[in-house]
């Protein structure tokens, strides 16, 4: 099979409600979608949510990066299911942070490959058919402390109880207590930080709010400062996770040689996809780190449905944060259908993509590439 | 209009029009996840707004808000003063 054609949509999407963290606040999202069309017609498509934050990565140099690296697999023939999962190891491997993008052109390639040949790329990650875990909810800073207990109140009628709870406000002892007291003390709270703290000020701020559940604090320091996550953990008594301080299988691979964290929170659209995602897994097993699965807030139903099918495939994680986002987040996603909950009995990503949203939400002309200039170039 | 006509009318009209859900007083609106945070955010405002009540974090629980008849029987509780918010 040969990549015919290829097409890069830069889109713009509103939120139903802006989001807001420590670095960041969004009321509308931009992404890239790869579509790929296969020598037969096949199609495939992918994402790619890229943030400065994670992997350095920006909607600029997604656009500079992606069609050098869908050239790359113009070039070659794409085998079937095996050889193409070692393909797409040893091209991981090779670029460097350009994780989203990578993620993206790889969620684009599994899913033409896996229609074009009958599999489903659920098997790619494993066989067991684990049961879709239960979505977990994140409070961020755009709901208002005096808002707080309502909105949490709300969360707990909808039987929510994998809490995320954004921290890095001079207020976060106001606001843990808020939600403890509205959830109760059965619910461990997931605090992140999303590295807004030094390492003093975590210990100052987490020793604070002692004797409140807490389940864990995630990256309360910079994504470089290991030094720092290991010393909160040290002075706290509470399990650090990483999540900007792990995008890469380098990554990973520090932060378990520095013994640096207790968990791992890993994303499909920044560990460089579906295989990126399970290699760090694979790694995480081995020496005995507990992994998180999350999502990209704002991302669309594509990484939605690489997200499910990763959950109910490599199994073992307790909730996927964020899930059903596609729904509740995105003023319309750009899925056609839902199948989300038979994604793994599909073949591909088991999506179908509405060609009229990608045309609606466009920011500009999408890019064409055909298999003659991706030769020629 | 009854209660439960209006309470119908609202989520029909203004939280779920775009999905296939047929709302009956008996719906399980959470565990049939016919409604979000977002929406029973809404719902909550719009029961307070329409009926002239006061609904306390307390009071916001499946028991209250699971069905649309549930909801009826706590607005009723609450305008006779006997809810659980009072």
């Amino acid at each position: 099979m040969r990549i015919e054609r290829a097409t890069i949509h830069h889109l713009r999407i509103p939120l139903r409600k802006p989001f807001e963290h420590a670095l960041h606040r969004r009321s509308e999202v931009e992404l890239v979608v790869v579509r790929l069309q296969s020598s037969d017609g096949c199609l495939g498509y992918g994402e790619i949510a890229p943030r400065s934050y994670l992997t350095g990565e920006s909607i600029a140099t997604t656009l500079e990066d992606v069609p050098a690296l869908i050239r790359d697999w113009m070039r070659r023939d794409i085998e079937p299911q095996e050889h193409l999962v070692q393909r797409i190891d040893t091209e991981r491997a090779r670029c460097g942070r350009k994780l989203a993008a990578f993620a993206g052109v790889e969620l684009a390639l599994l899913d033409v490959a896996g229609t074009h040949f009958g599999f489903s790329v659920a098997d790619i990650i494993g066989e067991t058919d684990y049961p879709s875990p239960p979505g977990g909810v994140v409070i961020g800073f755009e709901v208002e402390t005096p808002a707080l207990p309502r909105h949490c109140g709300i969360l707990r009628t909808l039987g929510h109880q994998h809490v995320k709870v954004k921290v890095g406000r001079e207020d976060d002892l106001e606001r843990v207590m808020a939600a403890s007291t509205a959830f109760g003390p059965h619910v461990q709270l997931r605090l992140d930080a999303n590295g807004a703290w030094s390492a003093p000020r975590a210990i100052e701020v987490l020793r604070s709010m002692q004797g409140l559940p807490i389940h864990s604090i995630e990256q309360p320091c910079t994504a470089g400062d290991l030094e720092g996550l290991r010393s909160v953990r040290a002075e706290t008594g509470l399990r650090v996770m990483a999540d900007e301080s792990l995008a890469s299988h380098d990554d990973a691979v520090q932060l378990i040689a520095e013994d640096a964290v207790d968990l791992f929170n890993i994303r499909v659209g920044k560990c460089g996809g579906l295989l990126g995602s399970l290699r760090i897994l694979e790694l995480a097993h081995e020496a005995g780190v507990e992994c998180h699965l999350g999502t990209l807030v704002g991302e669309t139903g594509i990484l939605s449905a690489a997200g499910e099918i990763f959950a109910r495939r490599a199994g073992r994680f307790p909730c996927l944060e964020g899930k059903g986002q596609n729904h509740f987040l995105l003023a319309q996603d750009i899925l056609a259908t839902d199948t989300l909950e038979d994604a793994t009995n599909q073949t591909g990503l088991g999506i179908g993509v509405d060609e009229a949203r990608l045309t609606e939400f466009a920011v500009a002309t999408p890019v064409h590439m055909n298999h003659s200039e991706g030769i020629a170039n | 209009l009854n209660k439960a006509e209006q309470i119908i009318g609202f989520i029909t009209s203004k939280l779920v029009s775009k999905t296939k859900h047929e709302i009956t007083a008996d719906t399980d609106l959470i565990g049939g996840r016919v409604i979000d945070s977002s929406a029973l955010m809404d719902m909550v405002l719009w029961l307070e707004e329409t009926f002239g009540i006061s609904i306390d974090v307390d009071d916001l629980i499946p028991e209250n808000f699971g069905s649309v008849r549930n909801m009826v029987e706590f607005v009723e509780q609450s305008l006779a003063g006997t809810g659980p918010g009072d």
